[in-house]
Parts: C-alpha cells; sequence; structure tokens
C-alpha cells in the first residue's frame, strides 16, 4: 500500500492550475447550477410557505357536513354546542350554502351563495382584516344586503352601493345591494358572495336548516384527530383543512417535483461539460500519462488524479455557488420581484431558505461532479503506457 | 550474479500478424552500456518496451534482476517499474504543467516518498547534471531541448534505478548537445554503475557504447 495519496493530489492540483481556462468554466458552470438551484428552491419553499399560510388561513380547521343521503344538517345548534364543548375549538360557524348566479347590467358570474350569522363567521376568517370597503355586519341589518369578493366585484363592475340580481337554480330573483367587498387574497375572491343565514334560507325556501358547520382550531395539526372524533361521535361528515385543500397540496408536491426536476436538468447538463472536458483532457494528457505509467503509477493512481480533480472542482462550485446563491436569495428576499397575484396569488414571490436545501442540493451536486469524471478518469486508467507513449 | 537483464527467445507478434520480433535473446551485465542500434521498424523501441516492462511479449521470456518477470503480477512490474527502471524517451518526455524540479521528483512521488525531501534530492542530481539553479523552476517549454533532455535524465535517476533504459534519447538534439547528454550518461555509466541500455541511430554515439546490439527485422545480428 502506497497509503497517502500526496502524489496523486499533486498531479491534479498541477492540472487544475494548469488548465485555468477549464477549470473556471467547470467550476462556474458547477456555481451558476447550485446557485440557481438554490434559488428556485428557495423561491418554490416561499411560495409554498405563502399558499399554506393564505390556505390555513382562509380555510375552516374542520368543517362539519350533512349525514350521508342528507341534504342539510337540521339540528346544527346542538351539534355547535357540541362541538364547542371540545376545548381545542376555539368558534364555530354554521353556514347555509347554494348555488346563483349574479347579474350586474350586461356582466354574470355564478357563485356559491353563502348565508352565515357574521358574528360567528368573523371568528372562523379573518374577515375584518379582509374587508377592503364597506361593512360585513350590515348583511344582518337587512334582508337585502350582500358581501362580495372583490374579484367578483371587479368582474361584475359594481361597487359598495351598487345592486345586484340574484338567481336560484329553481329560477328565483331577488336585488341585492352591494354592502361590503371582500379580499381574502385567494381565488375564493371570484366566487364569494355572502349574506345573512336567514337570507339565503328564504332565497333558497328551506327551514332553519343549514348545508355545514364550519369549525375553527388554532391547533391546525389537531384539525384531523378533531374531525375524526366528530365523525365518530355524531355521525357526520367531516373534512379537515388538509382534506379541504388536498388538490393545493397536490399542485405544490407537484410543483416541488418539477422545481428539482428543472434544478436536475440544467446540472445534468453542467455534469456532461465537465465530462467533456474531463474527457478532452485525458485526451490532451494521453502522452503524460502513459509517461506516468512508465515511471511506475499505478491505474488507480492514474484514476485517482482525475477523481481528485473533480473532487476539487467539485467542492470550489459548489462553496461558490452556495454563496452565490443565498446572496441572490436574500437579494431577491429583500428585493422581491413583483408577480401577478391572480395568477400566483401573491403579489410578490416570497423567499423561503431551509438550511436543509442548501444542504441536499450540495450533496447531490458534488457527486454528481465526481460522477461526470468516474468515466474519463476510468479511460485514463485504462491507458496502455506502451501505445499511449506514441500518442501524438 | 553480474547478470542484470537476460531475455530468452522473445517473440512479438502484433494485431495484423507484424513480426516486430523473431526470437531474440540478450543477457545485459550490471555496469554495462549498451548501444541498440537497427533502422527503422526492426523492432528496437519493441524490444526496449519489454526489457522495461511495458509490454508483455507474445513468447520468450525477461528475468530482470534474476526474477522472471512473467511470473509476477502486475502490480508487481509496475513497482518494478517505479523503483528499478529510468526510461529516457525521444521527447515530449516532460509532464508540461510541471517545472523542471517537479518534474524529476515525479517517480519519487509515486513511491510515496514526500515533496520536500525529494526536492533536495533532485536538486542536487540536477546540479551535477550541469542543469543552472535558475533553471531549476521553468517548465519545459521554457526549457532548450537538451536542457529538457538533462531534466529527463534527472527524472530517470531519482528513485536509484539499476537500469536506464533510452529510446533515441538524444534523437531530437543537434549533435553537439546529442554528444553532450550521451556523455553525461556514460559519466552516470562509470561513476555510479547504473546500467543504460539506449537506441540509438547514431552510429558515433553507438561505437562509444560497450557493447553494440544490432537489430534487423526481428532479429539480432551477429
Ligand atoms: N502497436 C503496434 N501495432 C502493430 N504494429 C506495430 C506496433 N508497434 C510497432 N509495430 C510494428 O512493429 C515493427 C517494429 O516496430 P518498432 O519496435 O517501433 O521499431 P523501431 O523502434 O526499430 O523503429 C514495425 O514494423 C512497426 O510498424
Ligand atoms: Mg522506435
Amino acid at each position: 500500500m502506497r497509503g497517502i495519496k500526496k502524489f496523486e493530489a499533486f498531479i491534479a492540483l498541477k492540472h487544475i492550475r494548469a488548465r485555468k481556462r477549464q477549470t473556471i468554466l467547470s467550476t462556474s458552470g458547477i456555481a451558476l447550477g447550485v446557485a440557481l438551484f438554490i434559488v428556485i428552491q428557495a423561491m418554490m419553499s416561499g411560495f409554498t410557505d405563502e399558499i399554506i399560510d393564505l390556505t390555513i388561513t382562509n380555510s375552516p380547521s374542520v368543517v362539519v357536513n350533512p349525514k350521508d343521503g342528507d341534504e342539510y344538517i337540521n339540528l346544527y345548534k346542538t351539534l355547535e354546542t357540541k362541538i364547542l364543548s371540545d376545548p381545542r375549538v376555539n368558534a364555530t360557524s354554521p353556514f347555509l350554502e347554494g348555488e346563483a348566479i349574479l347579474t350586474h347590467k350586461d356582466k354574470t358570474k355564478a357563485v356559491a351563495l353563502k348565508g352565515v350569522y357574521i358574528e360567528k363567521e368573523r371568528r372562523v376568517f379573518p374577515l375584518d382584516e379582509q374587508t377592503k370597503s364597506g361593512s360585513l355586519h350590515r348583511i344582518g341589518y337587512a334582508r337585502n344586503n350582500i358581501v362580495l369578493g372583490d374579484a367578483l366585484a371587479k368582474h361584475l363592475e359594481v361597487e359598495v352601493g351598487d345592486k345586484v340580481e340574484v338567481v336560484s337554480v329553481s329560477g328565483r330573483t331577488k336585488e341585492f345591494e352591494i354592502v361590503g367587498i371582500v379580499d381574502t387574497g385567494t381565488p375564493i375572491d371570484e366566487s364569494y358572495a355572502l349574506v345573512h343565514i336567514k337570507t339565503a334560507q328564504d332565497f333558497f325556501g328551506v327551514g332553519d336548516v343549514v348545508s355545514g358547520i364550519d369549525v375553527k382550531t388554532p391547533y391546525i395539526y389537531e384539525a384531523e384527530a378533531i374531525a375524526k372524533e366528530i365523525r365518530d361521535e355524531t355521525g357526520y361528515n367531516t373534512k379537515s383543512w388538509i382534506e379541504l385543500n388536498k388538490d393545493i397540496f397536490e399542485v405544490i408536491r407537484i410543483e416541488g417535483t418539477f422545481t428539482w426536476l428543472i434544478g436536475i436538468f440544467v446540472l445534468i447538463i453542467v455534469a456532461f461539460g465537465i465530462t467533456n472536458s474531463f474527457i478532452m483532457m485525458v485526451m490532451e494528457k494521453t502522452r503524460d500519462i502513459g509517461m506516468l505509467k512508465a515511471m511506475g503509477a499505478t491505474s488507480s493512481q492514474v484514476r485517482n488524479i482525475f477523481l481528485m480533480e473533480s473532487v476539487v472542482i467539485g467542492i470550489v462550485g459548489v462553496a461558490v455557488g452556495n454563496v452565490l446563491g443565498v446572496l441572490l436569495s436574500l437579494l431577491l428576499a429583500e428585493y422581491p420581484i413583483e408577480v401577478p397575484s391572480e395568477v400566483y396569488l401573491v403579489s410578490t414571490l416570497p423567499i423561503s431558505l431551509h438550511v436543509i436545501d442548501v444542504v441536499k442540493i450540495s450533496v447531490f451536486v458534488l457527486l454528481l461532479s465526481i460522477f461526470s469524471a468516474v468515466y474519463p478518469a476510468h479511460r485514463a486508467s485504462k491507458l496502455n503506457p506502451v501505445e499511449a507513449l506514441k500518442y501524438e | 550474479m553480474s547478470e542484470l537483464v537476460k531475455v530468452i527467445d522473445l517473440h512479438k507478434i502484433y494485431k495484423g500478424d507484424v513480426y516486430a520480433l523473431r526470437g531474440v535473446s540478450l543477457n545485459v551485465d550490471r555496469g554495462e552500456f549498451v548501444a541498440i542500434v537497427g533502422v527503422s521498424g526492426s523492432g528496437k523501441s519493441t524490444l526496449l518496451n519489454i526489457i522495461g516492462l511495458l509490454d508483455p511479449p507474445t513468447k520468450g521470456k525477461v528475468f530482470l534482476d534474476g526474477v522472471d518477470t512473467s511470473l509476477i503480477t502486475d502490480n508487481e512490474r509496475t513497482k518494478i517499474r517505479n523503483e528499478k527502471i529510468g526510461f529516457v524517451f525521444q521527447h515530449h518526455n516532460l509532464l508540461s504543467e510541471l517545472t523542471a524540479l517537479e518534474n524529476v521528483i515525479v517517480p519519487a512521488l509515486i513511491a510515496g516518498r514526500e515533496i520536500e525531501e525529494s526536492k533536495e534530492k533532485a536538486k542536487m542530481i540536477l546540479s551535477s547534471m550541469g542543469l543552472s539553479e535558475k533553471r531549476f523552476l521553468h517548465r519545459p517549454f521554457e526549457l532548450s531541448g537538451g536542457e529538457q533532455q538533462r531534466v529527463a535524465v534527472a527524472r530517470a535517476l531519482i528513485n536509484n534505478p539499476l537500469l536506464v533504459l533510452g529510446d533515441e534519447p538524444t534523437g531530437n538534439l543537434d549533435s553537439k548537445t546529442s554528444k553532450e547528454v550521451y556523455d553525461l550518461m556514460r559519466e552516470l555509466n562509470r561513476e555510479k554503475g547504473i546500467t543504460f541500455i539506449i537506441v540509438t541511430h547514431n552510429e558515433k554515439i553507438a561505437s562509444r557504447a560497450d557493447r553494440i546490439v544490432r537489430l534487423a527485422d526481428g532479429i539480432i545480428e551477429e
């Protein structure tokens, strides 16, 4: 055993220093790939965190729905009392929801008309902070008052004080006055129409029944357990916020995967570049390799020379990439990019940098850069010295 | 036993039925200076490469320092090349990224020796060859052909080999420089007792060897 790899390190460092252009090219390729990957990942995490936050804010923790086969919950007040007896639950809001079509002049939009007790509703949803204009309380004052989401109001080209016509599926028509506009910052705003629960019950022609009860708990990770307990104890169907927003989380998961795929794709291109540059180097160095072997360098020593070069290039590239990526992320956190909120739900791209992501990316890229030298290094190690020495 | 190299009935057949060697037997004693001559394509390089354990013969045996080299492993042959044999080739011998001094220590580093200690030794060898100290830190392209070959000879000597093999080591040099490098090798042979086997085209140089081996068409002419 020749033990310590001084010889390999010596030659490897000489190669790296002598081939400045290729070294810089490979290193900066890795660095840019890593930096890009880190920034994309930070954006993705920031976006995900923000969406989850928005989702949690604008969802009930649990929603209680009618039993299988039923359309409504009849004895909802007893049920509410029962649910509120759980100390983890801090608010409930029964609602009656039905489809309706809103019309103003030549503009029309289908909505889910939701009737609520506003005092209860605002304890489940942060409606007070989200009120853009008017006053939500006024839906309790008169039976033809209505609150709209801001995107819906914009679509119908209406403001507080304007009148809209509401048509039910059964063909009932009623005129409402807009008393408030709400901005939740989510797509809910496109079809949000809120009235008093009695108004909704009259409009849809039902008695004192509800189509569900929204439940709020500050212990969001208890929501599933609470949902299950309510279901088991009362027989009503329930869903937690996680189930309610399954689609959103699925989209986030797919986007996360997509982010990694883009990053990996970029880095694989970089890796091909490195492999290529190493193959060229091995070709250029054919005579040298022949000479080294003639002088007694073993195949594994020759292989190690090239692998060591890739390790050095990889480490330097990843280190520079980390610095660049983190700096760029911090810069973007400080000066966020503005995006159209209709598309992205948020108005600026939030940034959230997780150490674990940076570590994952770094390890992955380091392995990739070593991996990209494996084949060229193997080729170098297998060179026949006599043939190599004849190479011009 | 004063026999350092003993080759018996060497044959080398390359792909495409090229008979490069057709039964070469040769003994070289310790301390001998042997010149191998012959026209181009007569098998000189092939013979030298086989003696230097760079290439296996198709048939026949090579004994080095009493060891039957056909009976040992690849790694052991590699080790013998590193420890007991020095090589000097015709051109582009040196690694272009390394200084003269660094080139000389490569075989020592391969053997696992320390850089600094090897450099001290290399300086002594280079000085004894008349290479001026300011050249030590020059890269090969900054050296003349004669200087490059001196560095190559120095490198061949760094591990105190028993045998130095030269394949037209002065083939690229003008006759004056060629003679100087040759004289240097002759001197090393006389003073240190190192065995030299040198392939050369130059009859004048060959004539001053202890022995001339003439190759023609893959066999030795008597
Ligand atoms: N790798 C090889 N493959 C095929 N033929 C070869 C190879 N190496 C040498 N030869 C042939 O073997 C013969 C001897 O070559 P060589 O030993 O290089 O001669 P010299 O060194 O005397 O010029 C030549 O005919 C040459 O073309
Ligand atoms: Mg030849």
